[in-house]
């Protein structure tokens, strides 16, 4: 009976990643009669994945680390609030504007880490405006000024 | 010669190169003095800085970063037993027992006499040594790049952490992202998935910026912030007296240190942190008073320390010949490089030889400025050392948000960022090194291009691949080390066994 680990999940899921990957690449078309055809490259090295995905599910388990001592739930929280962080300033990047967003993003990890309240207060409302000084009239970036257009030089 | 020296001192002395050599020496002594923030991580969230500096600032701007990060991650290492950097774990345990004898500054001021000494031998072999190779390699042909590049690759394998199968992944999954986007030579899409915004190809800075600074703070949201420590060891003069005896005390130790780093520098992939913990098993091994080692013993920091950073100005030396980065920071380094139009490669040394030399010289002058910093810092060590990571970690997802963003002014790349942070951290968390990944994606391009110009030279034949003498030669040593891959991956997988150990904090 084989044993469940992490490092044969993880293989599992890189054999089939690499099927998807080699289907993919099997798509590209040659269109150019020289040199290697461009499915060719991204093919072998799908393939590869797969050899190196089957080497991790086949071999005897390897010394793993134990599970952290973080509780499942709060590694879990925190995993989540990280994505809702990537959707939330994936999405409201432009019409908010980075000011607010990394404001708010700065506020909900401070949170997250246990920051005390008055000193990641001060941090979120003068570094996100200061990075945006720095970036727009030194570096001449169009950050999106969204909700603070009119305020923000 | 002389001329293009001159030049070059010309194009340093200028305010721009100049402030960008202190602002970076500044910008890395912060970074690398706290625990928890890398030096490779302090480089990555400069690059989009760099996009918007000419080209001998944004070098200036990153070398003396990366030489300053390397040096003041031994602060936190002699103070708290907390390596600031990887590169300082193959000593902290000796730096830490001066401390705790009340020898701090002893520690302090050896490692950091080391440190320059290390990195001013390195930069000069750097300066004599790679215009020797690049006039060699100027006669390389796609053959040569080829196994060059192959060379280059299998070395990050091999001598990545323990496991060279998930090393082989890491690097696998690089260069699969280095071919997203159109073919160059077709125009065809690959591995676009539909995603107008992935047309143009993976960037290699968000995914940098993700895996390395985005990952950090995702693990704090999981494991808690380290709480800041309350007892400091106070440093007390004498760094100056420690420094002087450093110099005539240990004048082997210095040059050995220096010696071995270069030359483990060199090697791709290899990198400042594995010449550290070489140089200090050697000179153990050397040292009249073995015995002494790990009590608290400064014959071992100076050749350790000196090691370091001479490793980071050796892995230059392929990075700037050959276009092959000898660890993460000379592969952000590089990607800065390209970003800027400069192609790395032997001839960057007559197109632009008076600029390469300049960069020699903000090597030089980036290591000069860490005896003079370096003293700062360690005066400043306390206040570094109590700001918490509580405040110091959102300041590090905006500067994430705002560099991944600026490179193109997409948000597209804020969200490979993230999405490369969540997955640096997945990879970190099972013990997949994440330097191979940045490592694939730069070579990755290089790869396929002279495998293809390779085929086309060969007609379909493999034996051009070596039959030219330099050819032969690097594509015995290139099979030669995927046989040792190979016998390594076989070794670990027989000697495996489903035993619990105690997490050990990821490679940062």
């Amino acid at each position: 009976m084989m044993v469940v680990t992490r490092d044969r999940m993880i293989g599992a899921a890189l054999c089939l990643g690499s099927v998807v990957l080699m289907l993919s690449a099997l798509q590209i078309r040659r269109v150019i009669p020289i040199g290697i055809a461009p499915g060719t490259f991204p093919l072998l090295l799908s393939g590869l994945l797969g050899l190196l995905g089957v080497a991790l599910v086949l071999r005897r388990p390897q010394v793993e680390p134990i599970a952290p001592a973080v509780p499942v739930a709060r590694a879990l929280s925190g995993l989540a609030l990280y994505a809702a962080l990537a959707v939330f300033t994936y999405v409201a990047f432009r019409p908010l504007g980075f000011v607010p967003v990394g404001a708010i993003c700065m506020i909900a990890v401070g949170v997250r880490i246990g920051a005390r309240w008055p000193a990641l207060l001060a941090v979120a409302f003068l570094v996100p405006p200061a990075i945006h000084l720095l970036f727009v009239r030194v570096f001449s970036v169009p950050l999106p000024g969204g909700l603070l257009s009119g305020v923000l030089p | 010669m002389i001329e293009t020296l001159a030049a070059a001192l010309s194009l340093v002395l200028q305010p721009a190169p100049m402030l960008a050599l202190i602002a970076g020496a500044f910008f890395g002594l912060f970074v690398g003095a706290i625990p928890g923030l890398s030096a490779t991580m302090a480089t990555a969230l400069l690059v989009p800085v760099t996009f918007f500096m000419p080209p001998l600032p944004a070098m200036a701007l990153i070398v003396s970063c990366a030489a300053m990060a390397i040096c003041a991650g031994d602060i936190p290492a002699t103070l708290l037993r907390i390596p600031g950097t990887p590169a300082s774990a193959a000593y902290t345990d000796e730096a830490h027992a001066l401390t705790r004898k009340g020898k701090a500054d002893a520690a302090l001021g050896a490692l950091l006499f080391a440190a320059a000494f290390g990195g001013l031998f390195g930069s000069i072999v750097l300066m004599t040594f790679a215009p020797v190779l690049a006039s060699f390699a100027i006669r390389f042909s796609a053959f040569e790049y080829f196994w060059l590049a192959v060379l280059g690759l299998s070395c990050v394998v091999l001598v990545s952490g323990n496991d060279p199968v998930k090393a082989a992944v890491v690097l696998v999954l690089g260069i699969i992202l280095s071919t997203v986007g159109l073919d160059t030579m077709s125009g065809q899409p690959r591995f676009t998935f539909g995603f107008v915004e992935l047309m143009g190809g993976v960037s290699f800075i968000p995914v940098m910026i993700g895996v390395f600074a985005a990952s950090a703070v995702i693990r704090a949201m999981v494991q808690g912030a380290r709480p800041p420590d309350a007892a400091l060891p106070e440093v007390r003069g004498g760094l100056l007296r420690s420094i002087g005896a450093t110099m005539r005390g240990h004048p082997a130790g210095l040059v050995r240190g220096s010696v071995i780093g270069t030359a483990i520098g060199i090697l791709p992939g290899a990198g400042g942190d594995l010449a550290a913990w070489i140089s200090y098993a050697v000179s153990r091994r050397l040292s009249r008073t073995p015995e002494a080692y790990g009590t608290g013993h400064v014959e071992g920091l100076v050749d350790a320390g000196a090691s370091n950073n001479a490793g980071l100005s050796g892995a230059w030396v392929p990075a700037l010949v050959f276009g092959i980065p000898g660890d993460a920071i000379t592969a952000i380094a590089l990607g800065v490089l390209l970003m800027k139009g400069l192609n790395p490669g032997p001839t960057l040394f007559t197109a632009n030889a008076p600029l390469l030399y300049a960069v020699f010289i903000c090597f030089l002058i980036a290591n000069l400025l860490l005896i003079p910093l370096g003293l700062l810092a360690i005066r400043m060590a306390r206040p570094l050392l109590r700001v918490p990571q509580t405040i110091l970690m959102p300041v590090v997802l905006v500067f994430c948000i705002v560099g991944s963003f600026a490179i193109n002014n997409s948000v597209f790349g804020i969200a490979i960022m993230l999405l490369f942070g969540f997955i640096g951290y997945v990879m970190e968390e099972n013990g997949f090194p994440v330097a191979p990944l940045i490592l694939g994606l730069i070579l990755g391009p290089l790869v396929e291009r002279t495998l293809s110009q390779a085929s086309i030279m060969a007609r379909g034949n493999i034996m051009p691949f070596f039959e030219r003498p330099v050819s032969l030669v690097l594509g015995i040593i290139a099979i030669t080390v995927w046989a040792l891959i190979i016998l390594k991956a076989v070794r670990a997988a027989r000697a495996g066994r489903p035993v619990a150990v105690p997490r050990k904090e990821p490679a940062k």
